[in-house]
């Protein structure tokens, strides 16, 4: 019979406690392996996360020329062969990249009809394009867009005049095409669609891009300064691993070298997003001690008390040993063989577990394509973790095997020794500097520790305290003769290791409930900060446009108001940037989503930011104004001034005013009547008093505005505020007394003078906390804006910036400077969930061309992978293990004191003591043993939580943000809801020993 | 294994219990003989089992020497202390399932005993079968049970043969036949006699008489120290090395504690023990423990009366209460469901004795048994 024999038959004599010891060794195996499997996974996700996220052209090699003499007019198959072989000596990066495609391109001019565009040579252009005709093959044939030909009269077969630097070029139109998406990855950053677009500043209208079959045909003219080579070799960002990135990194800056010497640039964001994706790997990284530590300390812990509890367990069994001659080396590898074989056992186990756990992490929370990887820290940390496990063994064996025979068969239980003192001494003065680090510096490395090492803090403490509570109870118990009481409070003060197990539960407790408070906290934060990003379920960004383009492109895409057009403008002011949001303030309740407000609120601050306002006053044809001028000094021209949308104000001359009462008239083009004018004539060099009385507005025999409302009109002249007074009425009463030589403005104003926002943070203004400021926004001159409503965060805008309502702060501009050009500003369009799924393609369909788009459920799985999250889902992943190991804990505690138990219930039986009382007294214990430490665990936890989360980065790295301690049905009311069932659950199965304490087990044992 | 005997001159015991020093032995003088067969018998607390812990070098002596055939139990070390134990000394604990292991069945429960045997010159040990041939056991079916599987007789014999497993040359036995009914006692009492004839010294502590009379010598252990021996069914006070004797109970009944006593040397080579008129003692008998709380095992012809051991052989015979008689433990106080067979003895008389004994006894705290902390 060999030792494994022994070994082997009393693991299956103690089947039920060796699965319990199995599972508790693999479980803190697990956790050993976790830590490192899972922060390596989670590193690779932010770096893959961070690649996919990019637009593809900037995570491509975008090796170009451009300009006379450079590589751009050579054959571009050149500059391949010279990339390619520099390529190929870097063969990490080689493997990265895809074939490359190339691009020359020039502007063009079309003389008929003043129009603009591109003309592209595109290596792929025909697998991009659906073509109707024939796809250029060769020299002198083009493409040109299907609306482009529809909206100017070309047709396949066409000759076409192109304007190539200056000189004409003749082309035949080979076929028509249509893009098979506007927004696939492949047409990159260039705007080659623009068909439909507001004219430029030299009236030429924008077409799409007309694409060539040749290159050499861009480069007609060899003079040309604007023939631009692009050749981009796209990267297979789901490859690039990390191990790799050195390696990366290394070539990008070498090929950037051999380009440069031919003459070629490099571009590309690559570099940038490895070093972003960098900052989250560092930041996850920082957070794995945090994790690991108390991690670590638990399951040494658990390990410690489980082979304690075990030896302990085993001891009349190692007296045995000794009392048959075993040297004591013999007989601790007969005490200890079969805990560190269930232990060994456990470890594969554990390293299994541990991976698969993380891959089923990977799968469900990760990047795509990101894998748990089989490197060497995770098999280090399970050999660790077993080394560890080996050692802890060692030390809580040590004193059980070490014992006597007489001890060990008497089973004396040992008084806690002044070593485990010694421990939870400096445990708790470690405890306390973390937590005065915490209160003054939240970042400090100590402070991180504040939590774990509070819950040790906390769990020694609360042992210590039920010890001497019970200790109490039952000296009061035994006055009063209450024998349940007295009987739980003999256990809980008597039983040894009890302390311990409070400890070890506590720590587990508070471990899980921070991290599951945390986790709830992070979450609801990654809501609000996605919702706060984006502003509304779903938004589209599209290509520049005209505001008025875009209203109406909405109104038609989306004709029952699920989606609105809005214009964005940052704005730099005293080093910070100031978002301007111009929103339909009509929609914003059925739209915008606005983090911690209802729809009231939105409804309400709608009504803010939209009061009511004069009657607008649209105006066509022919305008009459009837004017009786009493006063004037010198003739001064009548002109009325009318906002055309997006084009600004036009000053139309009606005449040249007289004395007496006369009719001016004047056309006009569609627009809205926004005032008259009285434009002096130049050389003039004094000021002029007028008086003149308006009797009435009309246009087609039609009034075009009420003379009667007051607030409606207002009169100064241009660049200054006063020097005009107007008087409303049943006439307009105009008297000027001007000082300077401007022109007199009598405006009639359709929106309020000073445009309402709602702010967040600091106004734009020398006074930050001023009330009403001018900033330049959605004109070309500033605006006056008022604050109505103050808020800590904007939808869209965030922590910095204002809101207010497009279709006034577009009036206003109208009325004034006109709007400015619209690259100045970031084009949206927002939707609410119940917009047509298809609104992109609506959206095209009427002119707009959506560029990117994004949702809050993208963006919450987005933040749901950066660092924050991530390490956020380590420590959950830790809690839930802690927990795990707490719970296996008590049962392994449970089950190697049952059959004691038993006895000691069915010899109290025996004695006369009803089971009522007993199951009283088991219950009692129970609950204090177990509830105490939940309790204490949980409120522990949360208490950390509230001291450490302020200042924790919750969503973006770095960044922190005000906790919502809002309750949530998350993690922590998860965790509380199965803290609370295994507590009954115990409860339960403990006062079941009662009824199997029979007093016939004492025959066997007497 | 040559039989081994055991020797032990002013042998002191002592340990700590509860913060107090309890001396277990106090001065224990003892020799016996290898092949010898002897009963420790004795009251509860009385320091027997301290004794055979000692003698299996469990417990170290406090003072004094005890040697068990060539190892000083006082100066060896643990690793010899060990050897001895696993070449020399055969032990057996109080309670058969506490000497075995049970999930290993009676063969291996033998095996696993003989795993530290390192005989001379690389002997091997006996054979288990060859082992628990000796006990009664060898049966095929038998020696592949666990103990569970046997009865509480079979598993008092498995013990044996567990403490057998290397032929020691000392076998030492505590209450191997407690809870055994008397088929079972006689199937023991017949093993150790096997295991007597095989040429091993057989020390048995027993509260039996009647095993002791079949061990063929008692040493009876009183207040730590051995208080009497009995030789062929004929028990003798024995005269400590400093000169005391210890009187049996029934004696001190009639000269209490504390009672002046004439010693008057016969001419014969006997001694008279005389009271003196005027003990304070006689003239407080209430101060006497109650008769009835005491149990005197057996009864019959051993306490007629007891001699000092003269050494001419000669006894002085004192006088004897007629209606000395054995009284058992009242059982009224014992629920029904406790009808089964009891063990332990009486004659525990409060808290002034040792209170480390061997059983579970009428009067004791659970913190006598387990301590404070429990």
């Amino acid at each position: 019979m060999t030792g494994w024999t022994v070994l082997l038959r009393g693991v299956r004599y103690r089947a039920g406690r060796s699965l319990v010891v199995l599972v508790l060794a693999a479980i803190a195996v697990t956790a050993a392996v976790l830590t490192p499997a899972y922060a390596r996974a989670a590193a690779q996700s932010v770096l893959t996360d961070r690649l996919i996220a990019a637009p593809s052209y900037a995570t491509s090699l975008n090796i170009g020329a451009g300009g006379p003499g450079s590589p751009a007019f050579n054959p571009s198959q050149e500059s391949t062969l010279v990339v390619n072989q520099a390529l190929n000596q870097m063969p990490h990066l080689r493997s990265l990249t895809g074939p490359p495609t190339v691009t020359v391109e020039t502007p063009l001019q079309i003389a008929k009809g003043s129009l603009k565009g591109r003309y592209v040579y595109r290596s792929d252009a025909c697998r991009l394009l659906k073509v109707t005709g024939t796809c250029p093959a060769g020299p002198g044939e083009v493409l040109v867009s299907d609306r482009t030909a529809k909206a100017h009269g070309f047709q396949e077969g066409d000759k076409i005049q192109l304007i190539l630097a200056g000189k004409p070029q003749e082309r035949t139109i080979a076929g028509t095409y249509t893009p098979i998406d506007v927004t696939a990855p492949a047409w990159g950053a260039h705007a080659y669609f623009l068909e439909g677009g507001p004219p430029d500043s030299s009236e030429l209208l924008p077409i799409d891009a007309i694409f060539a079959g040749d290159e050499e045909d861009i480069k007609a003219v060899p003079t040309s300064t604007t023939v631009l080579m692009e050749i981009v070799y796209p990267v297979k960002v789901a490859d690039v691993r990390q191990s790799g990135v050195q390696q990366l990194r290394k070539d990008l800056g070498q090929l950037g070298f051999l380009t440069a010497n031919q003459e070629l640039t490099l571009v590309s964001s690559l570099n940038v997003l490895l070093f972003q994706a960098q900052e989250d790997q560092e930041a996850i990284a920082k957070t794995i001690p945090v994790v690991a530590v108390p991690l670590l300390l638990l399951v040494v812990g658990v390990l410690m008390l489980l082979v304690a509890t075990l030896t302990e367990e085993r001891g009349p069994e190692i007296a045995l040993a000794k009392l048959r001659g075993y040297g004591s080396g013999q007989a601790s590898r007969f005490g200890l063989g079969e805990v560190l074989f269930l232990i060994a056992l456990g470890t594969p186990v554990g390293l299994a577990a541990g991976l698969v756990v993380t891959e089923l992490a990977a799968q469900s929370t990760l990047a795509p394509g990101v894998h748990v990887e089989l490197v060497w820290p995770p098999f280090a940390a399970a050999a660790a973790a077993l080394a560890v496990a080996f050692a802890a063994a060692w030390v809580a064996s040590r004193r059980t095997v070490r014992s006597g025979v007489l001890s060990l068969l008497r089973r004396v239980p040992h008084r806690t020794g002044w070593r485990a003192g010694v421990g939870e001494g400096v445990a708790s003065a470690l405890a306390v500097a973390a937590l005065v680090a915490a209160w003054n510096d939240r970042s400090s490395p100590l402070a991180l520790l504040a939590a774990p090492l509070t819950a040790i803090l906390a769990g020694i403490l609360t042992g210590r305290l039920l010890s001497a509570s019970a200790a109490v109870r039952m000296a009061l118990a035994r006055n009063r003769g209450n024998v349940a009481s007295m009987l739980a409070s003999a256990q809980l003060a008597r039983r040894p290791g009890r302390h311990r197990v409070v400890t070890v539960v506590t720590v587990a407790l508070a471990l899980l409930a921070f991290s599951a408070a945390a986790w709830d906290v992070a979450a609801t934060a990654r809501v609000t900060d996605s919702q706060t990003t984006l502003g509304a379920d779903r938004v589209y960004s599209v290509s520049s446009v005209d505001p008025q383009l875009l209203v109406s492109a909405v109104r038609q895409a989306a004709p029952d108001g699920s989606a609105m057009p809005v214009l964005r403008h940052s704005e730099r002011y005293a080093d910070d940037t100031v978002e301007i949001l111009g929103v339909p303030a009509g929609q914003l309740e059925k739209v915008a989503v606005w983090p911690g407000h209802t729809a009231a609120d939105l409804r309400r601050l709608a009504e803010q930011l939209r009061p009511d306002a004069p009657k607008e006053a649209p105006v066509s044809g022919t305008i009459r104004v009837r004017v009786t001028t009493t006063v004037l000094p010198r003739p001064i021209r009548l002109a009325a001034i009318i906002a055309v949308e997006g084009a600004g104000p036009r000053y139309i001359t009606l005449g040249t005013l007289t004395r007496g009462t006369h009719t001016y008239a004047g056309a006009v083009p569609e627009g809205r009547f926004v005032g008259l004018a009285l434009v002096r004539p130049p050389g003039e060099t004094a000021g002029a008093t007028v008086q003149m009385d308006v009797l009435d507005i009309s246009a087609n025999g039609q009034p075009v505005v009420s003379l009667g409302d007051q607030d409606a009109w207002t009169g100064a002249q241009r660049g200054a505020d006063t020097g005009v007074q107007v008087t409303a009425g049943q006439t307009l009463k105009v008297n000027v007394s001007a000082e300077s030589t401007a022109d007199v403005l009598v405006s009639y104003v359709d929106v309020p003078r000073r445009l309402p926002v709602a702010l967040s943070g600091e106004a734009p203004d020398d006074n930050r906390s001023a009330t009403d400021f001018q900033v330049l926004a959605f004109a070309d001159e500033p605006q006056q804006f008022t604050v109505v409503q103050r808020a800590k965060a904007l939808p869209r805008a965030g922590d910095h910036g204002f809101i207010v309502d497009l279709d006034y702060a577009l009036k206003q501009a109208d009325a004034t400077s006109g709007v400015p050009d619209s690259t100045r500003f970031y084009a949206e369009v927002w939707a609410a969930p119940t917009a047509p799924a298809d609104l992109d393609k609506r959206l095209a369909s009427a002119g707009v061309v959506v560029t990117q788009h994004q949702t809050v459920a993208q963006l919450q799985d987005q933040l749901g992978r950066r660092a924050p999250a991530l390490a956020w889902r380590l420590y959950l992943l830790a809690g839930v293990v802690s927990a795990l190991l707490a719970l296996g804990l008590v049962l392994l505690v449970a089950r190697l004191g049952a059959r004691e138990r038993r006895h000691e219930l069915a010899a109290l039986r025996v004695t006369g003591v009803p089971a009522r009382v007993l199951r009283r007294g088991v219950r009692r214990e129970h609950l204090a043993l177990l509830g105490l430490p939940v309790v204490v665990g949980f409120a522990v936890g949360i208490g950390s939580a509230f001291l450490m989360l302020p200042d924790m980065p919750l969503v973006n790295v770095g960044v922190v943000s005000t906790p919502d301690w809002t309750p949530t049905a998350g993690a922590l009311a998860l965790a509380a809801g199965a803290g609370f069932l295994s507590l009954l659950l115990a409860v339960v199965v403990a006062v079941r020993l009662v009824r199997r304490a029979a007093p016939e087990l004492l025959r066997g044992d007497v | 294994m040559a039989a081994i005997g055991v020797s032990t001159r002013g042998l002191v015991s002592i340990y700590r219990l509860e913060g107090y020093d309890v001396v277990a032995l106090a001065g224990v003088d003892l020799d016996i003989a290898p092949g010898e067969a002897v009963a420790l018998l004795g009251p509860s607390g009385s320091g027997k089992s301290t004794l055979m812990a000692v003698l299996a070098g469990l417990m170290r002596p406090a003072a004094g020497r005890a040697h068990v055939g060539e190892v000083d139990l006082a100066k060896a070390t643990e690793t010899e202390l060990a050897r001895m134990r696993a070449v020399n000394v055969g032990v057996s604990l109080q309670g058969g399932p506490r000497n075995l292991l049970p999930y290993l069945t009676a063969e291996q429960n033998v095996r696993f005993a003989q795993r530290a045997y390192r005989g001379p010159n690389g002997e091997k040990p006996p054979s288990p079968r060859e082992i628990l041939n000796l006990v009664g056991l060898a049966g095929r079916g038998r020696m592949r049970l666990k103990p569970g599987a046997l009865t509480p007789g079979e598993r008092q014999r498995l013990a044996l043969a567990v403490a057998m497993a290397n032929r020691p040359g000392l076998l030492l036995a505590d209450e191997p036949t407690s809870q055994l009914d008397t088929a079972a006692r006689d199937d023991v009492l017949a093993a150790l006699a096997a295991v007597h004839r095989t040429g091993t010294t057989v020390v048995v502590v027993t509260h039996d008489p009647d095993v002791g009379n079949r061990m063929g010598r008692t040493v009876t252990i009183r207040d730590g120290r051995v208080g009497g021996e009995g030789h062929s069914g004929e028990e003798f006070a024995v005269v400590g090395r400093d000169g005391s004797v210890h009187l049996p109970h029934d004696i001190l009944e009639i000269l209490p504690p504390g009672t002046y006593l004439r010693v008057i040397a016969q001419s014969d080579g006997s001694a008279l023990l005389v009271p003196a008129s005027g003990t304070p003692a006689l003239e407080q008998p209430q101060n006497l423990p109650a008769v009835g709380e005491r149990y005197a095992p057996g009864g019959g012809d051993r306490y007629q009366g007891l001699g000092a051991y003269a050494p001419g052989g000669e006894t002085t015979r004192l006088p004897v209460p007629a209606d000395e008689s054995t009284t058992r433990l009242p059982s009224q106080s014992v629920p029904s469901q406790w009808n089964g067979t009891t063990y332990g003895n009486t004659g525990y008389s409060g808290g002034a004795g040792p209170i480390v004994g061997d059983g579970v006894h009428p009067g004791r705290r659970p913190a006598d048994y387990y301590g404070e902390d429990r």
